[in-house]
């Protein structure tokens, strides 16, 4: 087997995987070649999906896919703070202080610049709701919770118990001829969460009140509650 | 910087499409465009091949009510029952509370107090969270809305719920180590979610409620670990923490005539109650099982945030209108599908 054979069927395992396709061989196949070469394979997947996108008509940023790789570079690269901070902070204070935030800092600044470039790719792959009462399926942040056993029939994907944030997660909706940049600002503010938390627990309280689903309504109601500060 | 990227987006559509047409039949171009006309289609096909169908909106399928009248009467009695327990009985839990995929416990107490409930509900997980609520019912059921709680499940309450969904034997299970029968309410349209409630065959209480969206989705479930039924002790109702919220909100359920005017909303949705706020008004609306509302606030141009935000089952669509130049941000929060609460959203306007 030549290797540029073998690389076909990879190409044609991809592609079957694109189109939700591919078999469960094919599938393990891929996962292992992405093990074994990594690079090449993935650049491809993204070039497909990427192409997807274009055809569907849907917004596309240029995906910099080397940016991960950079970022993960930039923070393995910092000294690790203690390292740093133990032998000054015995003797100059001063100069230790500083020396103490300068990493933290430059590390601060990694992690913005990483947030800003997911949520802007994020929100220009954000689905375009017309009028069109059609994208319940894609409504991102409502993951199904785990049940067993169910009445037959219901998609029940697995439960996750790490402790997330109670705060609302934000999709903004796409403004046409906004300029990406424009889009990537929109990180939410202090004030709109609090405005979104206190929204959403009037509403639940209300709804105790007037629906009929027992106590739910007041889980809901208490759950992004915070304690005073 | 900005002015670079529709070039290169530019620049990559095209070599794309050149890339395309080179791979030729390992990426068919008619299935990816199909993807835009049929985007609702898209996980239809895949949800039959594994038999997960049967989801929100669906037909009955025939075994799930063999006898319609006899499923009917079954149906009206469990119902019945359930609007009793909700508002009647004394009883202390503990529960799971599921969305998002997070898993958290809680404690909840339901007691009666001069005929009112009181409830108290407290978060074992997580971070502290405890809530008391006291005498909330009353304003509403003077009222005489037939959506209140006392009301919802009378003749006409039960009319307008099952207007909008239609109700289906799902079995039984057992919960909380109590024998239920599971019942659905499957939504007539789009425009709500379904919920599948496992209810008490004893005592007629919600032990179970998953709220689902479309295609079988589990957005949420509210289940009881453990349930002992006995009359509540004062003490059990008073807060547990320091950080409990206490909520007496006797006579809030609403007489404010609202200076606000919605052009749509979905069918059964009634208003039931509005309430002033500091900076606006509240206005809440409900189909008999789900409800939201609509909040129009004076919060200043600052927040002109549009877009929707989601939190487990709850989304809130965010919206702003200028009325006599005057800046208001709408807000319409609930357990509903996206697109209902947009198209509710933008269809605020001012009361001539």
């Amino acid at each position: 087997m030549s290797h540029g054979n073998h690389q076909q069927r990879l190409n044609e395992s991809l592609s079957a995987l694109m189109d939700g396709e591919a078999s469960e061989l094919e599938i393990q196949r891929l996962l292992r070649e992405a093990d074994a070469y990594g690079g090449e394979q993935g650049q491809r997947w993204s070039r497909y999906q990427l192409a997807a996108s274009v055809l569907r008509g849907e917004k596309v940023a240029p995906v910099n896919l080397g940016l991960a790789a950079s970022i993960s570079a930039a923070i393995a690269d910092e000294p690790p703070l203690a390292a740093i901070a133990e032998p000054q902070a015995a003797n100059d204070s001063g100069a230790a202080q500083s020396r103490w935030w300068r990493p933290l800092s430059r590390g601060a600044v990694a992690a913005t610049v990483a947030f800003a470039a997911v949520l802007g790719v994020q929100q220009m792959q954000a689905p375009q709701t017309g009028g069109e009462l059609v994208a319940e399926v894609e409504r991102p942040a409502q993951q199904p919770v785990q049940s067993v056993p169910q009445p037959s029939g219901f998609l029940v994907p697995s439960l996750n118990t790490r402790s997330v944030s109670t705060n609302p997660q934000l999709v903004p909706e796409q403004r046409v001829g906004m300029g990406a940049s424009a889009q990537m600002q929109a990180v939410p503010s202090p004030e709109l969460m609090r405005h979104l938390n206190r929204v959403m627990m009037e509403h639940s309280e209300q709804a105790a009140r007037v629906g009929s689903q027992g106590m739910v309504p007041f889980a809901r109601a208490a759950y992004g509650e915070r304690p005073p500060e | 910087m900005a002015k670079k990227i529709p070039v290169t987006a530019l620049k990559a559509n095209s070599s794309l499409l050149a890339f395309l047409l080179v791979t030729g039949p390992a990426l068919p171009l008619a299935n990816a465009q199909g993807l835009d006309v049929s985007r609702a289609e898209k996980s239809a096909p895949a949800a039959s091949d594994t038999a997960l169908v049967q989801g929100a909106g669906q037909a009955v399928p025939p075994e799930a009510v063999t006898d319609p009248q006899a499923g009917g009467a079954e149906i009206q009695a469990l119902l019945g029952k359930l609007s009793n327990a909700v508002t009647n009985l004394e009883y202390r839990g503990l529960v799971t509370f599921e969305h998002v995929g997070v898993m958290e416990t809680l404690e909840v107490v339901h007691g009666i107090r001069n005929g009112e409930p009181v409830e108290r509900i407290r978060f074992l997980t997580g971070a502290p969270r405890e809530m008391v609520s006291r005498g909330h019912d009353a304003q509403c059921r003077r009222d005489g809305s037939p959506l209140s709680r006392a009301g919802l499940w009378s003749n006409l309450g039960l009319q307008n719920v099952q207007d909008n969904y239609q109700f289906l034997l799902r079995g039984e299970e057992r919960i909380a180590d109590r024998e239920t029968v599971v019942l659905e309410a499957r939504p007539r349209d789009m425009h709500r979610f379904g919920m599948v409630v496992s209810v008490d065959r004893e005592t007629g209480l919600p032990l179970k409620s998953l709220l689902v969206a479309p295609a079988g989705r589990v957005l949420e479930r509210f289940q009881f670990v453990e349930l002992e039924l006995a009359p509540v002790a004062d003490s059990e109702l008073q807060p547990h923490s320091d950080s409990a919220r206490e909520r007496d909100s006797t006579g809030h359920c609403g007489t404010l005539v609202s200076r606000w005017q919605l052009g749509w909303v979905p069918n059964g949705f009634k208003a039931v109650a509005a309430r002033e706020l500091p900076d606006g008004e509240m206005q809440v609306f409900s189909d008999g099982l789900n409800a939201f509302t609509v909040f129009v606030q004076q919060l200043g141009p600052g927040m002109n945030y549009r877009g929707r935000a989601v939190r487990g089952a709850t989304v809130a669509y965010m919206d702003h209108i200028e009325v006599n130049d005057e800046h208001y941000t709408v807000t319409v929060v609930g357990e509903i599908p996206d697109n209902t609460a947009q198209l509710v959203a933008k269809s605020v306007k001012n009361q001539p």
